[in-house]
């Protein structure tokens, strides 16, 4: 295999398709590294052979994906399946692993289009089997044609949560609860936002007919749910959701939660890149610029692991980067710059509604305030308890309590647990969640066994990397 | 525990979960073929407490689908396909 690319992206969803694609188009050589077996990320997850009952019921939506994956395989770009980037050089270099076996392989440009996921949220039973997060349940769908066990209870915030009991729905699952955890106040801090996502009403109306078909599709549908929580010994067997000091218990055979998207930055952290707060959101996002650009040259961020503005922003930012990274390498058209414009210009109008539903759903204040017994940490079992407990003690910075407590160094790298971590020692010290610095990141950010780790094909060290290392 | 959709006319894939033998359709996950068709619902145990756990998230970030597959252990379950001949067990590993 050739170890000498002039772009390389990892990951292959919208941003990742769009852009990979768009370089090979402009005769750039172009490696995409990508973890799932076929191109589409988690929103076109097995867009190239769904199954007819599946495509039936994800619709027009899911479909545009098709393009974008026929695109991406007629491109000339070299598409590597099932294959882990776990470490991304300042230089470009990257390393990944494929088939248990590791090597480096060198890019001018390296494109991180890794995209989000859901923000895990700890509380009470969620370790249980039979609790899943409900976009992820969705994209199970969508690989693997199977659906949870009824009745389902839906519990969280969000409108994937209304785009997932639809998908049940029509497919069959009872529904026998929806929780749903925004504050009745956030309507008033999205008002601001509504007169630019007026301008989208297409989007707006389609939001309210999916609410509609919920509400009335749902066993019970509740509003104003302050939390809740996951009963069971071995498997969830009820839900119990918590409303003005009320508890209602429902059974519950699964129980699928959704509190939100947030970047994935394991790529960005680990090059050390700055990031910014979001406080509507409440995520930390790589800095970059309007085409992608980070502080080092050879580096880009396309998509939601930009910034969380969904699948066809995603596509429109990868098409943009593509077309900065052809600008710098002397590669494109006098085209270009036109279709530069086209592209920002569709993405404004993309963006429209984009702050009026990140205020409308803002996470819930209490999402931190979990009670002392509640898990963290699912890879180390580390309790809420724990953590305030070396707080009061005295620790204050994060990595601190991780390295006492095991906070963040199972499996999962700290994936699921670091934000929860950084919430909750802030609400102990009264300090605002930015404040703290979050946990660091090092390579390998994937889980590869120390024999991979030592046989890995690394590329020679020259002296220009030398000296920048 | 998980349902599929469909009735997968071709389960043309030989695998083992737990020394048990299932015909699984090919191109499925190995989490779909334990939580799908091998009437399983979890996939390991907890490190810590030896509880029982399954995937969480579906999309590779959780790592709580590990599983052992053909001796070699620690394998996301989500992000692997099955193969004929595939031996999976359901990891029962507890750290000291």
């Amino acid at each position: 295999m050739k170890t000498k690319w002039e772009v390389i992206v990892v990951g292959a969803g919208p941003a990742g398709m769009a852009c990979a694609a768009s370089c090979a188009e402009q005769g750039m050589g172009v490696l995409v590294l990508d973890e799932q077996p076929s191109p589409g990320g988690q929103i076109y997850r097995n867009i190239e052979r769904q199954r007819d009952k599946v495509l039936a019921v994800l619709g027009q939506e899911y479909l545009r994906g098709a393009g974008l994956a026929t695109r991406l395989r007629i491109s000339g770009a070299e598409y590597k399946p099932l294959s882990k980037a776990w470490k991304v050089e300042s230089n470009g270099r990257v390393c990944f692993s494929e088939n248990g076996s590791s090597r480096e392989v060198q890019g001018k440009r390296v494109v991180l289009a890794i995209g989000a996921m859901e923000r895990p949220v700890p509380f009470s039973g969620w370790t249980l089997p039979g609790v899943a997060e409900a976009g992820g349940v969705d994209a199970f769908l969508k690989s693997d044609g199977l659906v949870p066990q009824g009745p389902v209870a839906i519990a969280g915030s969000g409108p994937i949560m209304l785009l997932v009991a639809g998908h049940l729905n029509k497919l069959g699952v009872e529904v026998n609860s929806f929780f749903d955890t925004t504050p009745s106040l956030s309507v008033l801090s999205a008002l601001p936002h509504l007169l630019p996502a007026l301008r989208r009403v297409d989007y707006l109306a389609k939001g309210v007919a999916m609410l509609m078909e919920t509400r009335k599709s749902v066993g019970q549908y509740k509003r104003g749910v302050s939390h809740y929580e996951a009963v069971g010994a071995e498997h969830v067997t009820a839900v119990v959701a918590h409303k003005h000091g009320k508890a209602t218990t429902v059974p519950a055979s699964t129980l699928l939660v959704h509190e939100g998207i947030i970047p994935r930055t394991e790529f960005t952290r680990q090059l050390r890149l700055a990031h910014k707060w979001d406080g509507v959101q409440r995520y930390w996002y790589p800095d970059i610029d309007e085409d992608g650009r980070t502080s080092l040259p050879a580096i880009f961020v396309a998509g939601d692991s930009g910034f969380v503005h969904g699948g066809v922003a995603a596509e429109l930012k990868g098409e943009i980067t593509a077309l900065a990274i052809a600008a710098e390498l002397g590669k494109g058209g006098a085209f270009n710059e036109k279709r530069q414009k086209s592209l920002r210009k569709q993405l404004a109008h993309e963006l429209l509604t984009r702050s009026f539903v990140d205020a409308m759903y803002s996470p819930r204040p209490n999402l931190s305030a979990v009670d002392d017994h509640v898990t963290v940490c699912r890879c180390e079992e580390v309790t809420a308890k724990t953590i305030r407990a070396l707080v009061s003690s005295g620790q204050t910075a994060p990595e601190q309590v991780k390295a006492v407590s095991r906070c963040g160094m199972g499996p999962c790298q700290g994936r699921m647990c670091s934000s929860s971590l950084i919430e909750i020692m802030a609400s102990e010290t009264g300090k605002n969640a930015q404040d703290l610095p979050p946990l660091n990141v090092r390579p390998p950010v994937r889980n590869i066994g120390l024999g991979e780790l030592a046989n890995a094909t690394l590329l020679p060290h020259n002296a220009a990397q030398k000296s920048s290392s | 525990m998980f349902i599929p959709v469909d009735q997968f006319e071709d389960r043309n894939v030989t695998i083992t979960i737990d020394k048990q033998e299932f015909q699984v359709p090919e191109g499925i996950s190995v989490a779909a073929a334990i939580l799908g068709h091998g009437g399983h619902a979890d996939c390991r145990c907890s490190f810590v407490h030896g509880e029982k756990r399954a995937p969480f998230c579906f999309i590779g970030v959780c790592h709580e689908c590990l599983v052992e597959i053909d001796g070699k252990p620690n394998q996301q379950a989500c992000l692997v396909l099955v193969r004929d001949g595939m031996h999976i067990v359901k990891q029962q590993v507890k750290e000291g």
